[in-house]
């Protein structure tokens, strides 16, 4: 009798204690080792920190990853890990290389990418560019024609722009000399070579453009971290 | 002293094996050998070889990142788009647009942003307005780690504007806890020797 209500409340409370658990394996060799079949965590799922840290290098390990989408013998499944290798498509950063051919003198104005930009935050890099034949590729907009030394020094040069931008719901590229007039050797033209890459917003913040004043000086400070980092 | 002698092998041996597991559950699913309706705590997990990211479709909109909370070991997906916009991120992009600088000049901006936490490369940079100058010069943009933290500076070398211009200079952001940087002590100088071209001695990375 004494026994029995041993066993009786062992049940009621649901809680049992081992030393070592298979499920589908005889002779286990960890305190709980699954085999031949699925582990379904329906609520927080916790490793303690006393796991250890990689220190492999670089080619060693592969990112873990889960599908919410997935599904397991027809049943929804929602977040069936994965490995993430494999398949280009599916990391992380997507590189495009671009080569923007025969530009007008050296004005890219606007170039509407068609990344959408309530996905992705774009950057640009790795850029050359490569002036056709006879273009001087000098962004010269005029010169100081006072004084006979005056006519080979003290030239006025446009500034050159590079910049991303979000126009309507895609992302734009602009490259130009904004300052040079379009009239200059229209048969000039330009190629430009760039590396455009592509950043899911999922995992990668915007903070957009942080704007400071330094008052006419070349030193200054944030006054604090940017917000977010 | 029937059930006793029953129970006695298995406190020697303290190993048990069942073939489907529910805890907290009845109804194991299907294919569940271990069906948890709760959460779960362990010291550490082996997984098996998973399954290949290349079988899963249209998988930009679909998978997540899993990470771990350093305060309690949770493991968390990382989503910024149910995180919150200043949650954690793999990295993340900034512009920072300097208005009325020194001519085209920035020697030292100090962004505030940690230089051993961060990696802050910068991506591209522009100047809003004309240069002045003999003969033409480049646009340079850099960061640079000093006393703590990332400072930007920028410039058309020799030449400058005739008034005080702004400069966007975007930059990407990387925590220190998944991206490596080389050469934290010191950057790797090559010498061209006059020449045109030249080879690395030894690759950095294998």
């Amino acid at each position: 009798m004494k026994t029995y209500f041993l066993i009786l409340s062992l049940f009621l409370t649901f809680t049992l204690s081992f030393s070592q658990v298979g499920i589908g394996v005889t002779n286990p060799t960890q305190m709980l080792e699954v085999d031949g079949g699925h582990i379904y965590v329906g609520d927080d799922f916790y490793i303690m920190n006393s796991i250890g840290s990689y220190s492999g290098d670089d080619t060693g390990f592969h990112i873990i990853a889960a599908d919410p989408n997935s599904q397991s013998k027809g049943e929804p499944l929602n977040g069936e890990l994965i490995e993430f290798y494999g398949n280009q498509e599916l990391l992380p950063i997507t590189i495009q290389a671009y080569e923007i051919k025969n530009v007008r003198y050296h004005k890219l104005q606007d170039l509407n990418l068609q990344i959408p930009s309530d996905k992705y935050v774009i950057s640009l890099s790795n850029f050359e560019a490569i002036p056709s034949s006879g273009n001087l590729g000098l962004y010269r907009v005029s010169r100081n024609t006072s004084g006979f030394f005056n006519t080979f020094q003290n030239f006025t040069y446009s500034n050159f722009v590079i910049e991303t931008s979000e126009v309507g719901s895609n992302w734009h590229v602009r490259i130009e000399a904004p300052n040079v007039s379009l009239s200059h050797n229209t048969s000039w033209t330009y190629t430009y070579k760039f590396d455009i890459i592509i950043f899911p917003k999922r995992f990668f913040k915007n903070l957009g453009s942080l704007q400071y004043n330094l008052n006419g000086n070349k030193n200054g400070a944030a006054s604090n971290t940017p917000a977010g980092l | 002293m029937k059930i006793s002698s029953i129970f006695i092998p298995f406190v020697l041996f303290g190993t048990f094996c069942f073939a489907q597991v529910g805890i907290n559950t009845e109804t194991p699913r299907t294919g569940a050998a271990l069906d948890i309706n709760g959460s779960f705590k362990m010291e550490e997990i082996i997984l098996p070889a998973l399954k290949d990211a290349s079988t899963v479709p249209n998988v930009h909109d679909d998978f997540v990142y899993l990470i771990q909370d350093q305060n309690n070991g949770q493991v968390s997906y990382l989503d910024l788009s149910a995180g919150g916009s200043n949650s954690g991120a793999l990295s993340t992009l900034v512009t920072f647009k300097l208005t009325n600088v020194d001519g085209d000049w920035v020697e030292n901006f100090d962004t505030k942003i940690s230089s051993s936490q961060y990696a802050l490369v910068v991506l591209s940079a522009s100047f809003d307005r004309n240069i002045l100058g003999t003969h033409p010069a480049m646009p340079v943009a850099r960061a640079k780690a000093e006393n703590g933290t990332w400072r930007l500076e920028a410039d058309y070398s020799a030449v400058s504007s005739s008034t005080n211009g702004t400069w966007s200079i975007s930059c990407v952001v990387y925590p220190k806890t998944y991206v490596k940087t080389l050469g934290t002590n010191g950057v790797t100088t090559v010498s061209m020797n006059g020449a045109t071209t030249a080879s690395a001695t030894t690759p950095i990375v294998n």
